[in-house]
């Protein structure tokens, strides 16, 4: 078990690996009453090709977020949700490209049950033909509901645009016919590679005492025994380096066009930490750019071409890069335009304001740790990424200006995608 | 550690628990138009740009200075008013460096009372919120509660949509804009102050208290003789059903929480009876809830469905509703739901912007501002209470957009 006590921050971080490899942190935050668990598998929805002991696994898209789903399922006759309810504890839980959570919090002093609970279901699946099929019509439910979201759609676009292949390019859920496609038996395979202590976090955000919870935890698995987890390497397909659509316009039913501006970058390393400074970076150098920091943007706002709905994202990683800028505006050309304007213009004046830019992000990222779900979840993806979690907040401050002027190189491409999100009205000029 | 103390019109939160304080003004006045629109507009033009700090860079400047700041502004309506909020945000002083509380005040203080109204940043303030009531109306389910609650609620606030109304924003000068600025600097605002303890015992709040605090309790019991039901088409995947119940129970009545915990009951919990009745058992949908708009006396409903399914999804709605009236429910149902609202109510504290929402309608509406008694009577509600209170409901209004894509 290793401690840290951050006595500034009034919290201690307690860290420890259990034999059969699940991995418990303990952010021991005093004075609050509530607590927070959070059960983290690093499996989502990218997860579509898995090579196990040399054999390639195939599973449709959306199985991921199905599968959560059915973690759900009545348990030997116990309803999960209402198990949880009536231990005064809310569950929940979400999967992203990347990792699936489960988790649940409470204000109640007794938190052994409910994390008990947590880990019982969470290490059993058990599901039937029939429940499966019936968790169909739910989900492609939730699939329409998000297709109802202009802005969800228009990023769903925007993937389609830049990615040929990368599962990016596809929806966490899936499509409504690869949902229809999936089976119990797929679910089950999926299951068993994936869900396993050794690959597998579980973190805590928490006034009590760390060494009760570890002790919880521990008695729970020792009642368990899993098989060897075989190693398992996400395969991808060869990912051209050009875009996929350069140009895609749709309508929908909403009363402004909106668009996106994307670039596919081609500078991700193996090494996250390079990836995430190189993101950084460039978050730094767009937010001089791109923002009331420059005295351009009001002169942008004042002429019409953008106004408060525009704004940009940063994503760079190990398997992919993009930048991606969004706003509403009747002509595509002109917000080309208007991106390229500001990436061509010198920011030497504006380099003044880095550390004031740097102490803004510092100061945001200290506040969101007072968020159980905010720092929890930073931790978590700091660990699946292997970063450790003080180097994320370190981060900002070891940047540097060269760093960030170096880094407007990584948008000198040709590989660029514009999309279109019409309404229906406009769709008739 | 956690202390209150509320000596009209300021409201101070002692806690150690967060990194950083905030500083709240509620400003309040009539829910109903042009008031509502105006102060919408208001509020981007307090946030945007003022005399000391004249353009967006200068602001963004200043704001960084006091390390990432942040400057918001939100309305809202609670029944007959309206409420304008602004407040600042930022970096307990434990972690900066020199007096970043005074600096703080005074920022707000300079965006308050000398905010840049001209010509040109009443064009811009327009423009972006003309922009975003149209984001609004573009999601469905957002919708189809401004629809439901406009097509009943005409001669009463609920019919006034608290985020402000386009041909009101069209028709709206500059004048009228800077005219309701003075009549809110002319109004003594509610004044929330959290932060560790020495930082308030030492804050000035002087700046902000200026007059009396006159306070009455806005929330009313909606009634209506009419009863609306339409369908709208919009080329969308998903149909959208929204409907609206008037409970006939205002904020704090003594039947006040046995309402709140049926509406739990009907649609807010996992194991709620629509939950599970349309969800789970038959796969008619993937989310559907039910809420109150504790203001008005008014419960909604809503869910995103297949068309060629509403019937049978009001027909499910319906049953449950007579379910809960006639006390065809597992007692576990209400003990659960009150295991809820108690755990709810018990940590309410670790988030501050609820907590201090909360705080605000306690003082709305003259209440104590502890939780005990609260917690006291969610224990006391009894299954009749839950029936009485389900009788009580009758549908006011229902919008259906049917998805035509």
């Amino acid at each position: 078990m290793q401690r840290h006590i951050y006595t500034e921050l009034n919290e201690t971080l307690v860290t420890h690996t259990l034999e059969n490899g699940l991995e418990i942190v303990i952010i021991q935050k005093p004075d609050f009453m509530t607590s927070s668990f959070y059960f983290a598998i690093p499996y989502g929805s990218l997860d579509l090709n898995q090579v196990v002991d040399g054999q390639t696994v195939v599973s449709p898209s959306g199985i991921a977020h199905f599968l959560e789903h059915k973690l759900f399922e009545n348990n030997n006759g116990t309803d999960i949700m209402e198990a949880f309810s009536s231990l005064s504890a809310n569950v929940n839980a979400f999967t992203s490209h990347t990792e699936t959570v489960y988790t649940f919090s409470t204000s109640r002093k007794n938190i052994s049950k409910p994390l008990n609970l947590l880990m019982d279901f969470v290490q059993n699946l058990s599901i039937t033909d029939t429940s499966v099929e019936k968790e169909k019509g739910i989900i492609i439910q939730e699939l329409r509901m998000y297709m109802n979201m202009p802005e969800q759609r228009l990023v769903f676009e925007t993937y389609q645009s830049l990615y040929a292949t990368h599962p990016i390019r596809l929806d966490i859920g899936g499509t409504e016919e690869s949902v229809k496609a999936i089976t119990k038996s797929a679910l089950e395979t999926c299951y068993s590679l994936n869900y396993h202590p050794s690959h597998s976090l579980l973190v805590a955000v928490t006034s009590h005492d760390p060494n009760t919870i570890i002790s919880i935890i521990e008695e729970n698995q020792a009642r368990k025994t899993f098989p060897k987890r075989s190693e398992i390497i996400r395969a991808l397909e060869y990912e051209p380096k050009t875009i996929n659509r350069p140009y895609f316009e749709f309508t929908m039913d909403i009363q402004a066009t909106k668009l996106t501006y994307a670039f596919k970058l081609d500078c991700m390393h193996e090494d996250h930490l390079t990836n995430l400074k190189q993101e950084w970076s460039l978050r730094i150098l767009l937010e001089l750019i791109f923002s009331a920091t420059n005295p351009a943007y009001q002169s942008w706002i004042a002429s019409g071409r953008i106004h408060d709905y525009f704004g940009y994202e940063i994503e760079i990683n190990h398997e992919y890069g993009f930048v991606l800028f969004f706003g509403e505006n009747d002509h595509a050309e002109d917000f080309k335009t208007l991106i390229h304007e500001g990436l061509a213009m010198d920011v030497t004046e504006l380099l003044s304001d880095i550390d004031a830019l740097k102490r803004r992000y510092f100061a945001l990222m200290l506040r969101s740790l007072d968020d159980h779900d905010d720092y929890a979840l930073s931790y978590i993806r700091s660990r699946f990424n292997k970063i450790p979690f003080e180097k994320q907040l370190e981060i900002v401050k070891e940047i540097s200006v060269d760093d960030i002027l170096e880094s407007r190189k990584l948008l000198e491409t040709d590989e660029r995608c514009i999309v279109v999100m019409k309404g229906l009205k406009n769709s008739q000029e | 550690m956690l202390n209150i103390n509320y000596t009209p019109p300021v409201l101070k939160l002692e806690t150690d628990k967060f990194k950083d304080f905030i500083l709240s003004l509620k400003y309040l006045y009539p829910n109903q138009e042009p008031e509502v629109t105006t102060a919408n507009l208001l509020a981007y033009l307090l946030t945007d740009r003022c005399e000391a700090y004249p353009s967006k860079r200068a602001m963004n400047a200043q704001m960084d200075r006091l390390y990432g700041l942040s400057l918001d502004t939100k309305t809202s309506a609670l029944g007959f008013s309206h409420c304008l909020e602004i407040r600042i945000k930022t970096l307990n002083p434990r972690y900066t460096q020199g007096d970043i509380v005074t600096e703080a005040l005074r920022f707000l203080n300079d965006c308050l009372r000398f905010p840049l109204i001209t010509e040109d940043t009443f064009n811009e303030a327009k423009i972006n919120m003309t922009s975003a009531l149209k984001r609004i109306q573009d999601h469905p389910s957002y919708l189809g509660m401004i629809e439901a609650a406009k097509a009943i609620g005409h001669d009463q606030p609920l019919g006034t949509f608290s985020q402000g109304n386009l041909l009101t924003l069209e028709s709206l000068t500059l004048d009228e804009v800077r005219g309701f600025h003075q009549k809110i600097l002319a109004t003594q605002p509610i004044v929330f102050f959290s932060g560790d303890p020495e930082l308030v015992a030492g804050v000035d709040l002087s700046t902000f208290i200026h007059g009396r605090l006159s306070v009455q309790s806005s929330s009313y019991a909606f009634k209506t003789i009419s009863h609306h039901e339409s369908v709208l088409e919009r080329e969308i995947e998903q149909t959208n059903l929204t409907q609206l119940y008037s409970t006939d129970v205002l904020y704090n009545d003594e039947n006040y929480i046995a309402m709140r915990l049926m509406v739990i009951m009907l649609g807010q919990l996992p194991n709620s009876l629509l939950f599970s009745e349309i969800r789970e058992k038959r796969s008619l949908c993937y989310s559907i809830n039910a809420s109150s708009m504790n203001f008005d006396g008014i419960m909604s409903i809503q869910t995103g469905i297949a068309f060629e399914n509403v019937d049978e999804v009001k027909r499910l709605i319906e049953i449950q509703i007579k379910r809960l009236a006639e006390g065809r429910f597992p007692n576990k149902l209400l003990t659960i739901a009150q295991k809820m609202m108690r755990s709810s109510m018990e940590s309410i504290a670790d988030d501050r912007s609820a907590y201090l929402n909360f705080l605000f309608q306690r003082i709305l509406t003259a209440h104590e501002l502890d939780t005990s008694d609260i917690l006291q009577r969610i224990k006391q509600v009894a299954k009749t209470d839950i029936q009485a209170a389900a009788k009580k409901l009758t549908k006011v209004s229902e919008i259906v957009l049917k998805g035509t894509r």
